[in-house]
């Protein structure tokens, strides 16, 4: 009792967390109070950190839950006659032990204890050990209404779809990408694989191995937009790849003005996360009214790419929780709502595994292959780089091309290689 | 609920049949008759939402173009209707269609009003999940019984919410699949009451490996047979009568027509479909009623949306 006593003086900061398996432990105090009458018992209890109560029943539920022995001291010293309600407040100290706890022990004064700032010799004689607990307080709040739920946009039925436009090019907003200088070999050859761009209201996907190119691709593509287009964009950076410097070496291609350059920078908005929770909660934020307030510089966002969904994903997936399948669908459904509500394209990387046969395939899975509407494998070999179109809801067929991320540019360089259907 | 003589002849007799609404897909005599249940299964890409296109155009197309001019509910789960690609496929149609049928009045205003009238006849409706899946099949309802003229019920797709709801049922299956349950149970009732046809996808995410054997391996086209494992809820299964497995690259029975072809469009991808259909009134030489019939086809997509070969 004594050494628990002394414990839990030393750690009066820590809280109930640290006294209470301390108390658990030892039985011996409410052996020790049992035998002891209420006249003599040197028993006192001091309330600690509970301003707010002043009935000692509602304590005694809160306190139960820390033990039997809080339980049964608090139980004794209700019944003892020199407590007044004053002395609830503020703190609890338990004491008592009988024969073992003898004097040799302190007490510890708590700071806004009154007990213990009362100068009666009596009451602090009759301290015989002091154990500082920490409960917290029951939060009453006062109802204010339900919690207010995010505003999920309710399931649209449309009697009659507006008329349909002109033009293609209104309805699907169709825009080019990645044109930087010093992809300008690859730049035709990459819009001609995505048939002419990054489309609006739909994800289109990268995938490669490391070092194939997929952040550098993501890096044109957004300061394309931000510069070329006018339009912000937002990169979710999740692999820690995105850095200024390269952003700004690429625009100091496009352009020689310091003020085009600073202000194409400002329109690309960066989120850093790091799981798939703030994934999540940023992808909401966003669909919240965040695009709204994303959009700086004049230009509403048109492009929210995501470097590397894969890698906050994979880890969630595996083994027999479904947890991690569910996540990866709600990632994939509020992208999907973010491109289809606010007209944004929506560009994710992938990383590549192996399938049955030995191909190069784009990672994640079955369930995931369903998710994006164009799907692109970059792959690098013998410094060469290629990009092929795996899925398209618009090219029917499997277009190779290749590219090249050269500063200087080299035209006429790439080729551009269709290949025969055979549904490898 | 009550309803006169004439509403319940309205309700029941006026919508119209769709058995004939693509007979390259099905085998002879068993297209979709009224209250069937059509589901296609199959991996990513493989031109299933094209098929949904194709049909969706060829009921709300005018019977100038080739149409049924019917109404059609479009139920986008996969928020993957793409509004462009549909525009395409009915301009195209309707050129074709009405620059035969009217050479001398085909002008750019009957183009556009015919367009217009057209995707009149299209309701479209997106859900983000299987709850909001389920309120919009009770909205339906009242739609159903509004409109005589609504015959096709098209989900895209109908398993978008099955791993969400496999982790929110928790530890037991019954209440995992218990929304899509209950869906089943309410389509199940409109199509007793209404007489509609509903054609679903479903994506293939389960491996059938049982089937799996090693010489197949070597082939660079996933056969169909692997990835058909039907993983949804029974009722679901039980409501299904005619099984659409789509697959890409083209199926050995139709190797010599599709090569035919392959020559003269040598960049095509072709799809094909494998269809079962397990329909108890078939009047076919198959008297039993659990036997099923089969037929495969191919296709390619154009501009003008897919074409069989």
């Amino acid at each position: 009792m004594q050494a628990a006593a002394q414990t839990t003086q030393c750690s009066k900061a820590e809280g109930e967390k640290r006294g209470t398996p301390a108390l658990r432990k030892d039985t011996s105090v409410d052996a020790a109070l049992e035998g002891k009458s209420l006249r003599s018992a040197r028993a006192r209890l001091i309330l600690y950190n509970l301003a707010r109560h002043n009935e000692p029943s509602s304590i005694a539920p809160a306190v139960a839950a820390q033990g039997p022995v809080i339980s049964s001291i608090l139980r004794f010293a209700s019944r003892a006659p020199k407590l007044t309600s004053s002395c609830w407040q503020p703190a609890i100290e338990l004491s008592g032990g009988g024969g073992g706890g003898g004097g040799g022990t302190r007490v510890q004064k708590a700071a806004n204890c009154s007990f213990c700032q009362s100068t009666d010799p009596d009451d602090l004689a009759s301290v015989d050990a002091a154990v500082l607990i920490n409960i917290p307080q029951p939060r009453r709040k006062r109802f204010t209404g339900f919690p207010r739920l995010p505003d999920h946009p309710p399931p649209r039925a449309s009697a009659s779809l507006p008329p349909p436009p002109r033009t293609l090019m209104e309805s699907g907003r169709l825009w080019r990408t990645s044109s930087a200088a010093h992809l300008k070999a690859g730049e035709t050859l990459l819009d001609k694989l995505l048939d002419s761009g990054l489309y609006t209201g739909e994800i289109t996907e990268l995938s490669g191995g490391p070092g194939a190119g997929k952040s550098q691709v993501c890096f044109a593509a957004a300061v394309h937009t931000a510069h070329r287009l006018r339009q912000s964009v937002i990169y979710v950076d999740t692999a820690g790849g995105l850095s200024a410097g390269r952003l700004l070496q690429m625009l100091r291609v496009q352009t020689d003005q310091t003020e085009e350059q600073m202000e194409a920078l400002q329109r690309i908005r960066v989120f850093r996360v790091f799981d798939i929770f703030s994934l999540l909660g940023c992808l909401h934020d966003l669909r919240c009214g965040g695009l709204q307030q994303a959009s700086l510089g004049g230009g509403s966002v048109k492009a929210v790419i995501v470097d590397s969904v894969s890698a906050i994903i994979s880890p969630t997936l595996g083994g027999k929780q479904n947890e991690g399948m569910s996540l990866m669908m709600q990632v994939a459904g509020t992208l999907k709502t973010i491109a289809k509500d606010f007209n944004v394209a929506v560009l994710v990387t992938n990383h590549v595994t192996r399938g049955a046969g030995g191909e190069v395939l784009a990672g994640l899975g079955l369930s995931w292959s369903h998710v994006p509407r164009t799907r692109v494998l970059l792959e690098r070999s013998e410094g060469r780089r290629t990009a092929t179109l795996v899925k398209s809801s618009r090219q029917p067929c499997r277009i190779k091309a290749e590219f090249d991320f050269n500063r200087e540019s080299r035209p006429g360089e790439g080729r551009l290689g269709g290949e025969r259907a055979t549904g490898s | 609920m009550t309803e006169t003589g004439a509403q319940l002849f309205a309700r029941l007799d006026a919508r119209r049949s769709l058995a004939d609404i693509e007979p390259s897909l099905f085998p002879e005599a068993c297209g979709p008759q009224h209250g069937e249940v059509v589901e296609l299964h199959g991996l990513e890409g493989t031109g299933k939402t094209e098929l949904l296109y194709h049909l969706l155009c060829r009921c709300i197309l005018p019977a100038e173009a080739g149409g049924m001019a019917v109404e059609v509910v479009f139920v986008d789960t996969d928020y993957s209707l793409d509004m462009l690609r549909l525009v395409t496929i009915l301009e195209n149609r309707l050129a074709a269609g009405l620059s035969t049928s009217r050479p001398e009045s085909s002008g750019e205003c009957s183009e556009e009003a015919a367009l217009q009238s057209c995707l009149s006849r299209l309701l479209v409706v997106h859900c983000g999940s299987s709850s909001q899946l389920l309120l919009t099949l009770h909205y339906l309802e009242t739609s159903l019984s509004s409109r005589p003229r609504l015959s096709l019920l098209l989900i895209d797709s109908i398993s978008a919410f099955y791993w969400q709801d496999r982790c929110g049922g928790g530890e037991s299956v019954a209440r995992q699949e218990d929304k899509l349950i209950k869906c089943s149970e309410l389509l199940a009732r409109l199509l007793r009451d209404y007489r509609i046809t509903v054609f679903a996808t479903s994506h293939a995410i389960r491996r059938n490996y049982k089937n799996f054997d090693s010489s197949s391996s070597s082939s660079s086209s996933p056969s169909y047979a692997e990835y058909e494992q039907p993983y949804l809820c029974r009722p679901w299964q039980r409501l299904v009568t005619h099984r659409l497995l789509c697959s890409r690259g083209t199926a050995g029975a139709n190797m010599a027509a599709a090569a035919a072809c392959a020559e003269k469009q040598s960049r095509r991808q072709a799809f094909t479909v494998h269809c079962t259909s397990s329909s108890s009134s078939s009047s076919s030489s198959s008297s039993s009623k659990g036997t099923k019939a089969h037929k495969s086809s191919c296709f390619y997509v154009t501009d003008g949306g897919v074409v069989f070969i």
